[in-house]
């Protein structure tokens, strides 16, 4: 199935001609054979016959002059018969001669060497006639002579002659029959091979018609569905040509936000920088603030520790107070317990001895008292000076705090310088964004004009198709043709809307300028292209269409 | 002699404590009142006679009153105190004897009516030791015969007394 067409049709063509060749080449032969067989109709037999004939009737004719010589009288009259028959002679010779030329068969030299080798009999035989005929008195009559030697020769002569024009009537009727066999058989050949032919090239007409058709036809609905094809993805490539023109400019709108926002976002960063300094400036009040603050937490335990240390000696004298009192309680239960002794001289002595004791137990309590007051007093200096560790502890830490937040801010200073570099970095970036941005409008808009080349090249493949179809004899997808230019048609006036927003940008900013002369330039190829597919969709369209693509 | 202190039980009374409870002393009894001091250990003497002490050139013994009540000992304390008592021996002397308690009170005047005898705690027990029940306000404070609780088992031998 590997044949191509021209194979197949040469394959075709070329078994007719061999046909037709091997037709010719029998023809030709048998025309060769019927013009040797004609040949020998025409230089053998028909001059052999007719020279034969000749030959007789001169004969015949020297015959009867001879005849005439016996009844001459005169002398003139025998010469002027001798001349003829010497003319008839030599005219004999010249049959003769002419007769040699047309000799080809090996029987009819045969038969003509036998007339020659009688030939010269007659001839003497004439003469010795003519020579009695002049001189009657010298020798044998005329009559005589010829009647034994010149009717002999005659009649062998003659017979001879005779037998030589039979052969070339029998050899031209043998020739006749020959030649109308091959007639019959060149006919035969001829009919046959035409026949043949006839049936080889109807057969072999019908095998690569179809086949041809077969695949023709299958090549024909591809392409169709190709063209078909080809004509929705033009279409799906111009609306997405159209949202990318879309996209491109939304992309644009949202660049220039993006360049405000970089410009907020610049000068935030240079608050936060300036924000930043002022905070090393005041972290680092806060560490002094809070250094002081240790120190003076320090003093203050101190401080705190002497009060707990003139607590605890406060406390040794209460309880020496305290002990003092006892004694005292004691030694007024003494006078008391003597008072009584000395019965009603002691009444008043008791009395007294009564006050010591209220007294001394007076001083017990308040000493208690204190004592109680300077427990507490110790242990709020003992906590205190635990809590003044405490607060030393976190002033310390504070320090520590402020210490690092001093380095954090100045990280954060020199990140916010980084980041307004980088922020720089990135409206550099939007720039060119920008820039690509624009260009991809432009590719869009080249798109755009592709597709609609791509369909007008679908409708002149459709055409096509419709006559290869024709070519081919199929006329099953006539429907569809119908539908491409439709489906073309659209997408056209789309990217036309499409190119709108691109003439609304350019207003955005100045660098963009360098990039509009290319996306002027689609503008009218996009404008030509829409022309001439408009013009496209009469057939005759196509060729201005090409010329002008 | 308990016939006439019966009768004029009402007098001046040296109150002193031994754990919560209050106890009373006839002051007359009572010889003087001293803080705690060491006291020399004697060998061979009831658990509750602590040994002796030197008052002022006089050897006297020293009783645990808790030992002698069958109380708990306690550990010393800043308050507890000796009061030194006398008691007429069966010989007419006089015998001076140390009593640790927990704590001295004060020198109370108990009237007659405010004493009553010391209730019946059954047969088995002998109230003797007890004077009466002093009734302070709404407290009782038990008046101690002293004679009566330092017993003739008490008596420190008459050579250490001399």
């Amino acid at each position: 199935m590997s044949f191509t067409i021209g194979r197949r049709m040469f394959v075709g063509f070329a078994s007719i001609t061999t046909i037709a060749l091997i037709l010719g080449a029998v023809g030709l032969y048998k025309v060769d054979a019927l013009n040797s067989l004609a040949d020998r109709v025409t230089l053998d037999s028909l001059p052999g016959t007719a020279l034969a004939g000749e030959l007789e009737s001169q004969l015949i004719r020297n015959y009867a002059e001879l005849t005439t010589a016996g009844l001459s009288t005169h002398e003139g009259e025998l010469e002027a018969i001798a001349a003829k028959l010497a003319k008839g002679d030599q005219k004999l010779t010249g049959l003769l001669a002419d007769y040699e030329k047309t000799i080809t068969q090996p029987d009819d030299r045969v038969l003509f060497d036998k007339l020659a080798s009688l030939r010269p009999v007659w001839t003497s035989s004439v003469q010795r006639a003519l020579e009695s005929a002049k001189n009657p008195a010298q020798g044998k009559s005329f009559e005589k002579i010829f009647d034994s030697e010149v009717v002999p020769a005659y009649t062998a002569f003659d017979g001879q002659a005779g037998l030589i024009r039979q052969w070339n009537i029998d050899a031209g009727s043998e020739v006749g029959t020959a030649i109308t066999n091959a007639v019959e058989d060149a006919r035969l050949y001829l009919f046959a091979g035409m026949a043949a032919a006839l049936v080889l090239s109807v057969v072999l007409t019908w095998v690569i018609s179809r086949s041809v058709n077969k695949a023709l036809s299958k090549i024909a609905s591809q392409l169709q569905a190709g063209s078909e094809q080809t004509a929705s993805a033009s279409q799906q490539v111009s609306s997405s040509s159209q949202s990318l023109a879309q996209g491109a400019s939304e992309q644009a709108a949202s660049l220039e936000e993006s360049s405000s926002a970089l410009e907020e976002i610049s000068s935030m960063t240079k608050k936060n920088a300036d924000s930043a300094q002022q905070a090393v400036a005041l972290a680092g009040e806060a560490q002094t603030a809070a250094t002081r603050g240790s120190e003076a937490m320090g003093r203050m335990s101190s401080a705190i520790s002497q009060i707990e240390e003139s607590a605890n000696e406060t406390a040794k004298i209460i309880k020496v107070i305290d002990e003092i009192a006892f004694q005292t309680n004691l030694l007024a239960l003494n006078a008391a317990v003597e008072a009584a002794r000395a019965g009603e001289a002691g009444k008043g002595f008791a009395v007294v001895a009564e006050e010591v004791r209220n007294l001394a137990m007076r001083s017990a309590e308040a000493a208690k008292n204190t004592s109680g007051l300077i427990e507490e007093s110790v242990n709020n200096a003992k906590s205190g000076v635990s809590i003044a560790k405490e607060v030393s502890v976190a002033l310390d830490q504070i320090v520590g705090g402020t210490q690092k937040v001093n380095g954090l801010i100045n990280e954060i200073a020199a990140s916010s310088r980084e980041q307004s570099q980088g922020i720089e970095q990135i409206n550099s970036s939007v720039s060119q964004m920008d820039q690509v941005t624009q260009t991809n409008a432009a590719t869009a808009e080249e798109s755009a004009a592709a597709s609609e080349e791509l369909s007008a090249q679908a409708e002149e493949l459709s055409t096509c198709v419709r006559e290869l179809s024709k070519l081919v004899g199929g006329g099953g997808s006539e429907s569809t043709p119908a539908e491409t230019p439709r489906a073309t048609s659209s997408p056209r006036v789309k990217s036309s809307a499409a190119s709108k927003p691109r003439v609304s940008k350019p207003k955005s900013k100045t660098s963009f300028s360098s990039s509009k002369p290319s996306a002027k330039q689609m503008i009218p190829l996009e404008a030509e292209v829409s022309s001439t597919s408009s013009d496209a969709q009469t057939p005759d369209g196509f060729s201005e269409f090409n010329k002008a693509a | 002699m308990n016939t006439t202190t019966r009768t004029t039980r009402g007098g001046k009374y040296l109150t002193f404590a031994l754990g919560k409870e209050g106890y009373g002393l006839e002051i007359l009894k009572v010889r003087e009142i001293i803080g705690i001091m060491d006291i020399t250990v004697v060998p061979r003497v009831p658990s509750h006679v602590k040994g002796v002490i030197n008052l002022r050139g006089q050897v006297i013994s020293v009783i645990d009153l808790r030992s002698k009540f069958a109380m708990p000992e306690v550990d010393r304390t800043e308050e507890t105190c000796i009061i030194v008592v006398e008691t007429s021996c069966t010989n007419g002397r006089k015998r001076s004897t140390g009593l640790i308690v927990d704590k001295v009170s004060e020198v109370l005047s108990i009237t007659d009516e405010n004493i009553e005898d010391a209730p019946g705690f059954g047969s088995s027990v002998d109230t003797q030791f007890i004077l009466g029940m002093g009734k302070i306000g709404a407290a009782v404070k038990i008046l101690l015969n002293i004679s009566k609780v330092l017993g003739a088992d008490d008596e420190v031998p008459a050579a250490l007394a001399a």
